[in-house]
């Protein structure tokens, strides 16, 4: 977790939440069985929340993004590489209780051998919350045939004046793609090697922090 | 600026009650002696008899469902499981009861005589009492009567199939429906067969506290293609009201079946309807269903997708007023390879109303180059409503192409202000947008059913700007 001095910690019925009262990139590598983060965006508050697992191992995270403060935006990143025999599961909140907030999550995933993954994300904009935007996004590439995926997105909107859309895909690497690069003499492994990086690259992309887009790609075993 | 006036409290076009007129109702309530009651008075074989009795075991057996819609205030002991409305089934338009003529005058059948359809038949309460099928379905080889005549008729092939596609087991309203059901529609289509009319039924609910239990049956065979159409209109009256229909639907290989619904019930009735189809090779299965009415609505028509290149298509719309919530989706399950569904669901929410829609897209595995395409759009009106979206994907295999897309928006501004600026009024305006939203699919219903949902929305945008 990249420290802010600016975060202060909160309890709430035995759950740390955050407070994030300025621009900052946090970074978080789960690595217990069970592990749960809140956050709090205050006031005109930029924040950029960036969730990576690569685990053979099971592995439940819950995440839960509050949009408290009028004109705070949120940005979640999620990246999970599933092998193994590993069970990973990804809950995530996106709550809108302020007026002109923004958030946008993108969650991508590759699954080989028999991991299974399954992604369970709400967008919930209370009345309190007009002009809000929230966007919410699920991507997952299957390398194996017993490789397993579920999406469960979910919107609950109870504004009006709102603009928000989710959407999931759930595929494997195409067959056009990997003949594309082989008729351009890149082997098939190594072709599906750049496709898989490139797919999960993509997403981190636009992340100003360095050391945080350095350590991301380093869990996940990227090339920066 | 918005009001909270629901349109269906202001202009509920068949919010008229007929006084009641039966030769048989069932006691209030449901125990065995009701059940044997029902199945006595239908002189129906036993083992119909029997499967209504076990049933009514599992109904009581299985909890009500502890997602989607509220469902505590309905008294199942406050209901009359079966009304016969007359003595003889009327064999012509003009021997029917002069009071369920008039009844159905308001609603237009007259009108869809005379425009020649290839059948109508017409529920009020749960028996149909009348009917006319065209000599040309008879002379196709094709069966379409109400399910009660078919079981007396064609008992042997209603055996083979009745409660293969909804089990009792599967809910405690498919296990509600097995147990007391009563009319429907059967429709059988040889194979090769393509009947190019529309089949049409009109149901009907007319006793305060009256279940309505249809069960539908239709078996297209192979290559053959059908289209139903089932639109509902039910008076207004004081007590909750209970509809829970069960529509079994069995696509032959290259098949093709559509099955159009517009439910517009008064909104104190509840919607409880299971459907499902299944789908053999290269069949086609679609759905095409349009919730206007009631309180609750819970549908989720799906599609099994058993054959290789199989395709199933959920066509859906939703609108929700102040105190209704409709439930709605659709369901995919792909159960072979190269089979590919799409379900697109559009869905209005205005006065505190509320529409959702769930969905499950399932990949089973072994099924192989599946394709899937799922969008929801919904549109809120003001802010005293609400929208919410629940698909599920649940995918056991790797060469898939599996999408969801959902949005939730308002009017948008710029599109008011573009055609307020070329002078056309607010309430226009509005209607104007929300006609082009649910445009793609109004195209896809018969002619008289998309002028009625037109016009329907236009009625429902009046008084809404002021």
């Amino acid at each position: 977790m990249s420290g802010s001095g600016a975060a202060k910690i909160s309890s709430n019925s035995g759950m740390r939440i955050r407070d994030v009262t300025h621009t900052e990139t946090i970074l978080e590598l789960p690595q217990g069985a069970e592990e749960q983060y809140a956050y709090r965006i205050g006031k005109n508050t930029e924040c950029t929340i960036l969730v990576a697992i690569n685990s053979v191992e099971n592995r439940a995270v819950h995440l839960s993004v509050r949009l408290c403060g009028s004109g705070s935006r949120a940005t979640i990143i999620g990246l999970v590489l599933g092998r193994g025999t590993a069970d990973i599961r990804l809950h995530t909140l996106q709550q809108h209780e302020a007026p002109d907030t923004v958030s946008n999550l993108l969650v991508k995933t590759v699954l080989s051998e028999n991991a299974q993954f399954f992604y369970d994300g709400g967008i919930r904009v209370e009345p309190s919350a007009p002009k809000t935007d929230a966007y919410q996004r699920n991507e997952n590439l299957l390398l194996s045939r017993t490789a397993h995926a579920e999406s469960k997105p979910s919107l609950e909107i109870l504004a009006d004046d709102v603009r928000c859309t989710h959407g999931a895909t759930i595929g494997s690497v195409s067959e056009e793609e990997l003949w594309y690069l082989e008729s351009r003499g890149i082997e098939r492994k190594k072709g599906e090697t750049l496709i898989l990086s490139g797919f999960l690259k993509s997403a981190i992309t636009g992340v100003d922090d360095r050391v945080v887009k350095y350590r991301t790609a380093k869990v996940l075993g990227l090339d920066v | 600026m918005t009001t909270t006036q629901p349109i269906m409290d202001t202009a509920y076009k068949y919010g008229f009650h007929k006084p009641e007129n039966y030769v048989f109702k069932s006691k209030r309530g449901l125990d065995e002696d009701v059940v044997r009651d029902i199945s006595w008075r239908k002189n129906e074989p036993e083992w119909m008899r029997d499967m209504r009795l076990r049933s009514l075991e599992i109904f009581r057996k299985k909890p009500l469902p502890l997602w989607g819609a509220d469902l505590s205030h309905i008294n199942f002991d406050d209901i009359y499981y079966y009304i016969k409305p007359t003595r003889e089934k009327a064999e012509s338009w003009a021997a029917l009861p002069p009071e369920i003529r008039d009844t159905y005058d308001r609603i237009g059948i007259p009108e869809a005589e005379k425009k020649f359809l290839s059948g109508v038949s017409a529920q009020y309460e749960s028996e149909v009492v009348y009917k006319s099928i065209q000599g040309l379905l008879e002379k196709k080889g094709v069966i379409f009567l109400d399910m009660d005549s078919a079981l007396r008729e064609h008992p042997d092939i209603i055996r083979q199939y009745f409660g293969t596609i909804i089990p009792p087991m599967d809910n405690k309203f498919a296990a509600l429906n097995t147990s007391v059901w009563s009319g429907g529609s059967f429709v059988y289509v040889p194979a090769g067969v393509s009947v190019e009319l529309p089949l049409q039924a009109y149901f009907r609910i007319n006793a305060a506290n009256m279940g309505q239990f249809e069960r539908t049956l239709i078996i297209a065979e192979e290559g053959s293609f059908v289209h139903y159409v089932e639109g509902c209109t039910a008076p207004v009256y004081s007590t909750d009201s209970l509809h829970s229909a069960v529509v079994e639907i069995i696509v032959k290989r290259g098949a093709r079946v559509r099955y159009t619904t517009i439910q517009n019930w008064s909104t104190n009735v509840y919607n409880l309807v299971t459907k499902r189809t299944r789908v053999e090779e290269e069949g086609i299965m679609e759905w095409v269903d349009g919730n206007l009415g009631s309180k609750v609505t819970m549908k989720y028509p799906s599609v099994y997708l058993m054959g290789r290149k199989a395709r199933g298509e959920v066509l859906s719309i939703a609108y929700a007023g102040a105190g209704q919530h409709q439930d709605a989706g659709g369901k995919a399950i792909h159960a072979a390879s190269e089979t590919s569904s799409r379900i697109i669901s559009k869905s209005i929410s205005r006065g505190g109303g509320r529409t959702s829609y769930r969905g499950l897209v399932e990949v089973v595995p072994g099924a192989t180059g599946v394709k899937s395409n799922v969008v929801c759009d919904a549109l809120l009106l003001d802010p005293l409503s609400r929208s919410d979206t629940y698909p599920t994907m649940n995918i056991r295999e790797k060469q898939v192409a599996v999408e969801h897309e959902a949005t939730v928006s308002k009017i948008g501004d710029e599109q008011l202000f573009y055609l307020e600026s070329r002078g056309i009024g607010k309430a226009e305006a509005q209607s104007m947008i929300v006609n082009g939203f649910i445009e793609p699919i109004v195209k896809e219903l018969p002619l008289e059913y998309a002028v009625e949902m037109n016009r329907l929305i236009q009625l429902q945008m009046e008084g809404s700007v002021g």
